[in-house]
């Protein structure tokens, strides 16, 4: 009772075995043999390994013993497949299809897994500032105004503390909240930076260099920073996103020194 | 204010098209290559499964040439967007090379059409034959130039002549990794060549009703898989040369590349590069079946798997599990547990690797010599091959394409934060490091996009076109 | 009356097996659609917010049972910089014994800790090494070098009537350097590479006069 389709392609596949496709009993006979290594060898790499006296030097922690367990079973299928005898060939083209597509997206899953889940990933080098589980929702929406591509704040600030490096014509706005408190005498932060982002032209920012805290009456090249930033934000950003930008400035205050970085 | 590209976001969008536009153009680099040879087999040993290979080839090289050219319009359309400083910033530095880029993509084109509709006509006779195989080297050797081109902006990105401002063109263009690149890209599309077409046979036989057919497409299965197994052989040697060049030119990108934030990139390569041997021996298994009398060798066979197995273990061990320099351990796990213990520090070391890598290629080898043997001994019966084989035709494309679109991402992220690398800094929101776990998302995307396109060819050629039949 | 090949009252299976395969097919492509909008929206980016996975795989919080039991040895409360487990670790390498004769230490209020015995334990990482300023008594002193970093260091110390070192050890290593220090300061550092500039050093004290708690 053999399906004309598999006979030719079938038969005859391996020396002294039957002609069709090898029942699940026979293929489990097969097999048995590395399934049983692959138990044994589990057994030792997890009860064993960590027995063993310390003097030895085989201490391997568990993100070893978990590589050795995966090295382990994939030897071990490996062994499997090479004793599994034919298979049935897919009887349509959509089978065909279908079981392709199974084969790559098999493969390609098993390697997003191992990327994601089994090889550990790093944070994005972050210093003393707020972190994103302190923020609050406003915080969260301002840094959002901060980032939106509408207003482009990061096409010439960074927030090195947080990670952000945008571009490089403006000042480094990691400590700009606790900044903001001193830069004009009188003055809250919350003012100041309101006056900033609005009227950029009202007070010049000093240079860290020139030594100076509040900012100056004129820009002077010794002195100050030249005055880039574009007026006319308050045309284009509705008072919540100001406020809400504000708010998130007011809260960076960097320590100022970073993780060692690569560079 | 500077563009974005909507939902995705500028460097995913750029990533998909580049590493598309890689893709395709890898197969109608690689794939010419082979059928020139196929074709020039052909004539010598009056074998016509060449010939039928030759052509049926090169009709899915046609109708996908037309994808790489839309990638790459798409490619520079996205550049043009979000990319404005750095675009304009390599086109005035390397503009010859654009333009020799665009004139002599015309010629191919030309090129191809005339030696697609040739065919016929000039197969009737010898003399004709052998002026189809010319106008077939013409189409590879302008192919090869088109990479070396391209390839000469990729270095210039990575490895940029020290003193910029004031370096020549000729010396932009002769960068530390133009050769490097161009010898790893060519044996790289040969080897991708020879897969995708094993890739297709796989399908045909699957779908093939008819026994001459599957014999056909066993066959060509076999020769694509020994096309792309044998230019994969060389390719972690045109690897380490491509390395060792980036290291002589900047010592900080060894340690980026092996300790710091891409270490983690290169455990994955190990594993994928030992899964593509492993999958072509298990191939060379399978085949060994369909020899009368090859059955003998299995001992050997397994042998040589063992040897394999070890080797790909070794290869792959981490030196450690921290991802990059700043990682700590996480909290309640010692350092130690996430090193090798120093006894067996020396797994973690270049010896060990090198070592495991030397053997996985010579055992490989050892099994084409005993392929080699069992088919002196023995006929050979094509078609008779346990469906399984195509499978594995189909998982090692599979395999290299991730692990191409995986060197990619290794390759682009050794600029750091740099459009040009110590040269012109990348300004936008994603001039960071991506995550390994990002970075395999992206390589399983493009990947199975790749795969999508590539089904649909197969069914434009060959389903539809078949319909007249 | 029988139907194809199939004996009388067997049902036919044909139809059956035809919408399974079609099921299968379909889910297959289903799955494949799901897994491709899962993944493009895990790697949608937002501008200007760095991916932060930083997510560990849950079984890397386990770990083998020796070093569990070792683990819990609580730091030496003398050593005040050590804020990382850095000297508890190092009781852990092979050899060495469980039960250690704590050399006596204290923290003064200047930074220095000071040493009174003739063992100075020193931990090495990166890009530091704890403590990093000590105060001892002059004569025959034993170094403990522990590296609990994940490089190989060295270990290098200069000063009056002293310039040695220690051969190259790798991470998890402890080795052991014997000195005779005389009255005065010494410079400890890590000569590979440009460990020492980014802050592999000690400034030692050989005084006979300790504080002292």
């Amino acid at each position: 009772m053999t399906d004309p389709v598999n006979t030719v392609s079938a038969a005859n596949q391996n020396s002294g075995s039957a002609a069709a496709t090898p029942t699940w009993r026979q293929r489990w006979q097969r097999v048995r043999g590395a399934a049983l290594f692959a138990a044994v060898a589990l057994v030792v790499i997890w009860a064993g390994l960590p027995q063993l006296p310390a003097a030895w030097g085989v201490q391997f922690g568990t993100p070893y013993l978990t590589f050795f367990s995966l090295a382990v079973a994939g030897a071990a299928g490996f062994f499997m497949l090479l004793n599994w005898g034919p298979i049935r060939p897919p009887r349509s083209a959509l089978t065909t299809f279908a079981s392709i597509l199974f084969v790559y997206v098999a493969t390609v899953g098993g390697m997003v897994a191992f990327g994601n889940w089994y090889y550990p990933q790093f944070e994005t080098p972050k210093a003393g500032a707020s972190s994103a589980s302190g923020e609050s929702a406003v915080e969260k929406r301002g840094k959002e105004v901060f980032l939106s591509p509408q207003f482009g704040c990061f096409a010439c600030h960074t927030i090195e503390a947080l990670g952000i490096r945008g571009g490089q014509r403006g000042p480094d706005l990691s400590s700009a909240g606790r900044q903001a408190e001193v830069r004009r005498r009188g003055v809250s932060a919350e003012d100041y930076l309101r006056e900033a982002i609005v009227d950029p032209w009202a007070c010049f920012t000093p240079l860290p260099a020139s030594g100076l805290i509040e900012c100056q009456a004129a820009v002077d090249a010794a002195k100050t920073y030249p005055q880039m930033m574009p007026p006319g934000a308050k045309e284009r950003m509705s008072a919540q996103e100001l406020s809400d930008l504000i708010a998130f400035l007011k809260n960076l205050r960097g320590a100022g020194e970073r993780d060692a970085k690569r560079n | 204010m500077p563009l974005d590209f909507p939902l995705i976001g500028a460097r995913t969008a750029i990533w998909l098209v580049a590493q598309l536009h890689l893709f395709f153009a890898a197969f109608v680099l690689g794939a010419p290559i082979f059928i020139v040879v196929a074709e020039w087999l052909g004539l010598r040993t009056g074998d016509p499964r060449y010939e039928r290979l030759a052509q049926e080839t090169m009709k899915v090289v046609a109708i996908a040439y037309s994808l790489t050219a839309i990638f790459g319009v798409l490619f520079a359309f996205v550049l043009m967007g979000p990319y404005q400083p750095i675009t304009n910033y390599l086109f005035k530095a390397l503009y010859p090379v654009w333009v020799a880029y665009g004139i002599f993509i015309l010629i191919e084109t030309v090129c191809m059409y005339v030696y697609w509709y040739t065919w016929a006509p000039l197969s009737r006779t010898a003399a004709g034959k052998w002026a189809h195989i010319g106008i077939g080297v013409a189409l590879n050797v302008l192919g090869t130039v088109l990479m070396l081109l391209m390839n000469a902006v990729t270095g210039f990105m990575n490895t940029p002549p020290k003193g910029i401002e004031n370096a020549t063109l000729w010396a932009m263009i002769d960068n530390a990794t133009w050769w490097p690149f161009n010898l790893h890209r060519f044996l790289g599309n040969v080897t991708f060549g020879g897969f995708v077409v094993a890739l297709f046979a796989a399908f045909m036989f699957l779908t093939s009703r008819k026994d001459e057919d599957r014999a056909f497409y066993d066959w060509m299965g076999y020769i694509g898989n020994l096309i792309g197994v044998g230019a994969l052989i060389t390719m972690p040697l045109a690897g380490y040369i491509l390395s060792r060049e980036f290291f002589i030119y900047d010592a900080q990108l060894a340690t980026f590349m092996m300790a710091d934030k891409l270490s983690g990139y290169f455990v994955m390569q190990g594993l994928l590069v030992v899964l593509l041997f492993l999958g072509a021996n298990f191939y060379m298994w399978l085949s060994m079946q369909r020899i009368e009398g090859g059955a003998r060798f299995t001992p050997h066979m397994k042998a040589i798997f063992g040897v394999l197995l070890a080797g790909g273990i070794i290869w792959v061990v981490p030196q450690n599990f921290f991802p990059d320099l700043l990682a700590k351990a996480p909290a309640g796990v010692s350092e130690q547990a996430l090193i090798l213990p120093e006894r067996f520090t020396f797994l973690g070391l270049m010896v060990a690797k090198a070592l495991a890598v030397t053997a996985i290629i010579i055992m490989t080898f050892v099994t084409y010599l005993l392929y080699r043997r069992a088919r002196a001994t023995g006929a050979i019966r094509w078609g008779r091959i346990d469906p399984m084989a195509q499978y594995v035709l189909i998982f090692i494309p599979a395999v290299a394409i991730y692990l191409m679109g995986l060197m990619g991402a290794i390759r682009s992220f050794t600029r750091m934060d740099y459009h040009i690398y110590g040269a012109v800094k990348d300004v936008t929101p994603y001039w960071y490091t991506a995550t390994l776990g990002h970075s395999a998302i992206m390589a399983a995307v493009t990947a199975l996009l790749f795969f999508m396109l590539v089904a649909f060819v197969f069914w434009v050629g060959f389903v539809v076109g078949k319909a007249d039949d | 009356m029988t139907r194809g090949p199939f004996r009388r009252g067997e049902p036919d299976f044909t139809r059956v097996k035809s919408i399974a395969t079609g099921v299968s097919a379909l889910a297959i492509l289903a799955l494949t659609l799901l897994l491709m909008v899962w993944m493009i929206a895990q790697v949608a980016e937002h501008p200007g917010v760095p991916r932060e996975v930083g997510k560990l795989p849950r079984w890397f919080a386990g770990e083998s049972a020796v070093h569990g039991a070792r683990e819990r040895v609580p730091a030496p409360a003398a050593a005040a910089h050590g804020h990382e487990a850095g000297v508890a670790i190092a009781s852990i390498k092979p050899g060495t014994p469980a039960a250690r004769a704590p050399s006596s230490k204290a923290a003064a209020d200047d930074g220095f800790v000071e040493v009174a015995g003739a063992r100075i334990e020193i931990a090495l990482s990166e890009y530091k090494m704890k403590p990093d300023k000590i105060r001892a008594k002059p004569g025959a002193v034993t170094f403990v070098l522990s590296n609990v970093g994940r490089f190989a260091h060295d270990f290098h110390i200069e000063g009056p009537g002293v310039d040695a070192y220690a051969a190259k050890f790798s991470p998890g290593r402890t080795v052991h350097l014997e000195v005779t220090l005389q009255e005065g300061e010494y410079k400890i550092s890590c000569p590979l590479s440009n460990h020492d500039q980014r802050g592999m050093n000690i400034t030692l004290v050989a005084t006979s006069k300790l504080t002292g708690k």
